[in-house]
């Protein structure tokens, strides 16, 4: 599997598990009891997409990150490696762990309890806020990649 | 007269100890990561360490894990629950610090 593959895994997973996270969020404001399960179901799609995507990008980040790091900081945007990819390492632990908390809270009795609900719609919605967030610093990074590469083309 | 109390919430609000003892995990692993990033560049012993563990950013996830795994196990097993509401409010509050310890430590340091 070519570098490039994971670089196109990576956003494809994650964009993935906010889809499923946006499904989890309506379904949870529509909830009724015949909706249960899939509230549950796309819960744990939206959990496991985001682990393939941590999973793919951590791999990528470990074993081949290092040399586009050096040509962004060599580059016009350095700033794409030194704020951008510093962020997203650190921030994507956070939606990591709410989209693992994501199909816990799901398990609950979400068309019972009020509270439940608020806890699966609240938690679904920063899954999408933070899941957004990754995708857009994503793109800053590739670009500041790319605009490197021009640069040293002249 | 009501309370705000989470014991005078009624049943419907109240969230089970499993789902109440993993969204505050959540919380603390979130706050914790921030910390544990802003003591890592901070102190080389500390990303020296992680660093002996295997990559540094591998580690820093695996600890943010445990924190959230062990402490949702043991909250969860303590059977405490909690309002919805009150939840919401960890995981909001959590999310909302823990994001900007991050960023600023990127604008102020980084």
């Amino acid at each position: 599997m070519s570098e490039q593959i994971y670089l196109l895994l990576h956003p494809t997973f994650g964009v993935l598990g906010i889809i499923a996270a946006v499904w989890v969020f309506v379904a949870t404001l529509n909830v009724t009891h015949e909706n249960v399960g899939r509230i549950r179901l796309a819960a744990k799609t939206s959990a496991v997409m985001i682990w393939l995507a941590y999973i793919v990008a951590g791999y990528f980040y470990v074993v081949y990150y290092g040399g586009d790091k050096a040509i962004i900081k060599a580059g016009p945007w350095p700033w794409a490696h030194n704020f951008f990819m510093e962020n997203k390492e650190h921030m994507f632990f956070m939606v990591l762990v709410l989209a693992t908390f994501l199909p816990i809270a799901a398990s609950g009795p979400v068309d019972t309890n009020s509270g439940v609900r608020k806890v699966v719609m609240w938690s679904a919605a920063f899954v999408v806020l933070i899941g957004l967030a990754m995708e857009g610093a994503g793109a800053i990074i590739g670009m500041g990649v790319k605009v490197a590469l021009l640069a040293q083309m002249g | 007269m009501t309370t705000t109390t989470d014991t005078a919430v009624h049943d419907d609000e109240m969230v089970n100890a499993k789902i109440t003892g993993y969204g505050k995990a959540y919380s603390i692993a979130v706050i914790f990561n921030a910390l544990l990033l802003m003591l890592k560049e901070s102190v080389p012993g500390v990303q020296d360490f992680m660093k002996s563990l295997g990559h540094h950013w591998i580690t820093h996830g695996a600890f943010v894990l445990i924190v959230f795994v062990g402490l949702g196990m043991y909250f969860s097993k303590s059977g405490k629950e909690m309002s919805g509401s009150g939840l919401v409010s960890w995981i909001v509050g959590s999310t909302i610090l823990g994001g900007l310890m991050i960023v600023g430590w990127f604008v102020i340091v980084g």
